[in-house]
């Protein structure tokens, strides 16, 4: 994992030019225009995918560190295997497949065997996601409207919010912190996290 | 989604999902969950929003560098450090701000596996062909604390800029630019191929612009708000630069290779996310608008307003850009120079249109424009100053009181001034006013620098507009006259010539610009505009080749 980027980079622009044997298949040598477009229509889609892919990868994997870094491989494996991706069936149920292969063979590399939530929700709550990720305005949008939402938290909620997500600390430090319960907390967040719902749907309402 | 099964939040579903999402849900909240999710909708649309909201938080989070603080200005100058917040009481006036300055978590909270996230973001960003995926799996390190515009997006102003920090550096298909406007032939280069720009065309990392004949002209906007502007024939490529996710610098590299361009950066108080390279140099802009002229041994670097900084290739040299400064990097030159421009202080009220175009004339005419509000006025504001330009957008009673306060009237600076209350406190008239419905003047010296070469007759607007006249001192210099007698659109004072009460201790000039729109102007009105501010700044005049009504 120490490689430079350059090498990684003449390493991956080999695969796809003289072919790799990614699952099994070898490709033939490609033109370099064809291999640009590939590595743009690769991206694109995995780029327009990436918060969705981020909140399923979220729900089965604890650590978020270990979260980008399966990203980051999920998106290396997209641009790999995308000659296998059959284009007529949607991206979104294929790259959660990619995505969850990664996911559990990074954490089998870990040795974690974290308790998840069945397969089966894990996908019904992706497909929601991808749902989501098509309405007007997509992700961007909604990532300008929590940046304003935020900022009208109260000061004493939005503590809280500073030190859970952007202070990186667990509940039961923050309780101790602030000397309250870990349950307390907990139903805080939610309200807050509810309140922020809200507000991401009604732009102008006031969170708590 | 419909509104009503928002409103359904169910704190308990979420308080749930949170415990879980730490791994300390129990096996029946677990079960439990479970059940809620496969039953129902309405739970999956929830926790999947929830989910989504999670990530998004920790992803600005990661990508700001862990610990970040979230708080108030006030906050800010008290809290260095990453301790609690402090936070200042609430106030509709209170802006928040991400906090620079605060200091990371110890290295050791999870340096593995950062190391690793980075590393494998840079093969991610390598294996698609551009190096730029990474960046756009993460949000940007841009530090930042909420423009004032931010103001307005807490508001719910829709057409307000989002904080700068939720901005990522491309557009959210992944390209880098799209062309905004477009006159004579430029192509996009990529993959051996070529294909005609158009308005409205996406540009991607892997895209080369080249733009053909001395008339082509470009605009190009960024997904940060920067518009380029490519004039001439040019070569232009661009990547994204730094894969990794916490890099404090640049994420885009725009290559000036050749030709001529105009970037115009928005101010922010995040760090820049684009620089420029020549093959002589390399410019961060901080804000405001630049000028790159590329030849294949040298550089030149204008900068209109805002600042920069230029760093020479070669040898590693730094020079600060301030507005009005202009520099030749060459390698052969042992030292940067710079030649500074002189400075025009630009006296308004709130910004306007004409205001703009004022600023962009005094620019053409080789000034650095500095606009400063008639409330903020200060003698300070003086130093420097070659000229001094009063803007018809200034509130008279205001303007006024500050002109009287810095006593700009006996400042041996020389004045263009366009607000009618303002000719008083400057001693230029014992008379003065605003005519309503004035479209064409008539010249009384067309021999006269002030004229701008016009005689006669002076159509000023296409329809009639709102102009200042005035009845100057005997010491005036009459040049442009409304048909009333003895009242006068355009007069000076030479310096040492007495004006209402005392001598002018520089060159004075009225103008005649106090349009509610500035469309209706026409070229008359603005070279008579033009005029004034070269006499006044004792600038030669420009060469003309004939003249027009």
């Amino acid at each position: 994992m120490g490689r430079p980027v350059d090498s990684l980079l003449r390493e991956c622009k080999k695969d796809a030019v003289v072919g790799n044997t990614t699952r099994g298949s070898t490709r033939l040598s490609k033109p370099v225009a064809m291999q640009e477009a590939v590595s743009e229509a690769a991206f694109s889609h995995f780029f327009t995918h990436r918060a969705m892919l981020r909140a399923y990868l979220r729900a089965f994997i604890r650590d978020k560190d270990l979260v980008d870094d399966v990203l980051s491989d999920v998106a290396v494996e997209v641009a790999r295997s995308w000659d296998n991706y059959d284009r007529r069936l949607a991206f979104g149920p294929w790259v959660r497949g990619v995505a969850r292969r990664v996911g559990l063979k990074r954490l089998h590399q870990r040795q974690r065997a974290e308790v998840t939530l069945p397969a089966d929700v894990l996908e019904s709550l992706g497909a929601v996601m991808d749902e989501l990720s098509r309405e007007p305005g997509g992700f961007d949008e909604q990532r300008e409207r929590l940046g304003r939402c935020l900022e009208r938290l109260t000061p004493r909620n939005r503590e809280l919010v500073q030190l859970r997500y952007f202070g990186e600390l667990k509940v039961e430090a923050i309780a101790a912190r602030l000397r309250r319960s870990t349950g307390a907390l907990y139903t805080a967040f939610s309200r807050i996290h509810a309140a922020l719902l809200r507000c991401m749907e009604h732009g102008q309402k006031e969170p708590s | 989604m419909s509104a009503t099964e928002t409103l359904d939040v169910d704190p308990h579903t979420l308080r749930v999902v949170l415990l879980y999402l730490d791994g300390v849900a129990t096996a029946d909240q677990m079960a439990d969950l479970a059940a809620r999710l496969r039953s129902s909708d309405i739970d999956r649309r929830q926790v999947a929003r929830l989910l989504l909201q999670v990530g998004l938080l920790e992803q600005v989070a990661h990508a700001r560098g862990g610990v970040r603080s979230f708080e108030t200005s006030a906050a800010v100058e008290h809290a260095p450090t990453a301790s609690p917040p402090t936070v200042a009481p609430a106030s509709a006036s209170r802006q928040l701000a991400w906090h620079p300055q605060v200091s990371r978590p110890p290295a050791s909270r999870h340096p593995t596996a950062r190391r690793t996230a980075w590393i494998a973001t840079s093969a991610l960003a390598a294996a698609l062909a551009g190096l730029f995926v990474a960046t756009k799996t993460r949000q940007p390190d841009l530090d930042t604390a909420v423009s004032p515009t931010s103001a307005l997006v807490a508001a719910g102003t829709a057409t307000a800029r989002p904080p700068h920090f939720l901005a990522p550096p491309t557009f959210r298909d992944g390209s880098l630019a799209r062309v905004q406007s477009l006159a004579g032939r430029a192509f996009a280069l990529a993959g051996g191929q070529r294909r005609a720009l158009e308005p409205g065309a996406v540009l991607l990392p892997t895209d080369r612009i080249e733009t053909q004949g001395p008339t082509a002209r470009v605009t190009l906007s960024l997904a940060d708000g920067t518009s380029l502007e490519l004039r001439g024939e040019g070569l232009v490529s661009w990547a994204l630069t730094n894969e990794m996710p916490r890099h404090a610098g640049p994420r885009v590299r725009v290559n000036l290779e050749r030709g001529t361009a105009v970037a115009s950066v928005p101010k922010s108080e995040a760090a820049p996310t684009i620089v420029f390279v020549t093959p002589r140099a390399e410019i961060h802009v901080s804000a405001g608008q630049t000028r790159f002229e590329v030849e294949r041994d040298i550089t030149k670097v204008r900068q209109r307003s805002g600042a920069a900084e230029v760093r020479r290739l070669s040898d590693g040299q730094r020079l600060e850009m301030e507005p009005g400064r202009t520099i030749a990097i060459s390698d052969t030159a042992a030292a940067l120079v710079a030649v500074d421009e002189p400075r025009a202080l630009l006296v308004r009220g709130a910004e306007t249109e004409l205001d703009r175009l004022i600023s962009a004339r005094l620019e053409s005419a080789g000034f650095a424009v500095t606009a400063v509000a008639e409330a903020a006025l200060d003698a300070s504001d003086l130093t420097d100053s070659a000229l001094v330009v009063i803007s018809s957008s200034s509130a008279g009673p205001v303007l006024a009181a500050r002109l009287s306060a810095i006593n700009l009237r006996d400042a041996a600076i020389p004045v263009v001034n366009c607000e009618s209350l303002a000719f008083a406190p400057l001693a230029m008239t014992t008379r003065q006013g605003v005519g309503r419905k004035i479209a064409e003047l008539i010249v009384e010296q067309p021999s006269h620098p002030l004229a701008a070469g016009r005689s006669g007759k002076v159509r000023i607007a296409t329809v009639p507009i709102a102009a200042n006249w005035a009845l100057p001192a005997s010491g005036a210099i009459g040049v442009v006259k409304l048909k009333t007698p003895r009242l006068y659109a355009v007069f000076a004072y030479e310096r040492g010539m007495p004006m209402a009460g005392v001598s002018a201790p520089a060159r004075r000039v009225s103008c005649f610009l106090d349009p509610k729109r500035p469309e209706p102007l026409t070229e008359a009105a603005w070279d008579l505009f033009d005029a004034a501010v070269r006499w006044a700044a004792e600038l030669p005049a420009p060469e003309r080749h004939g003249q027009g009504m």
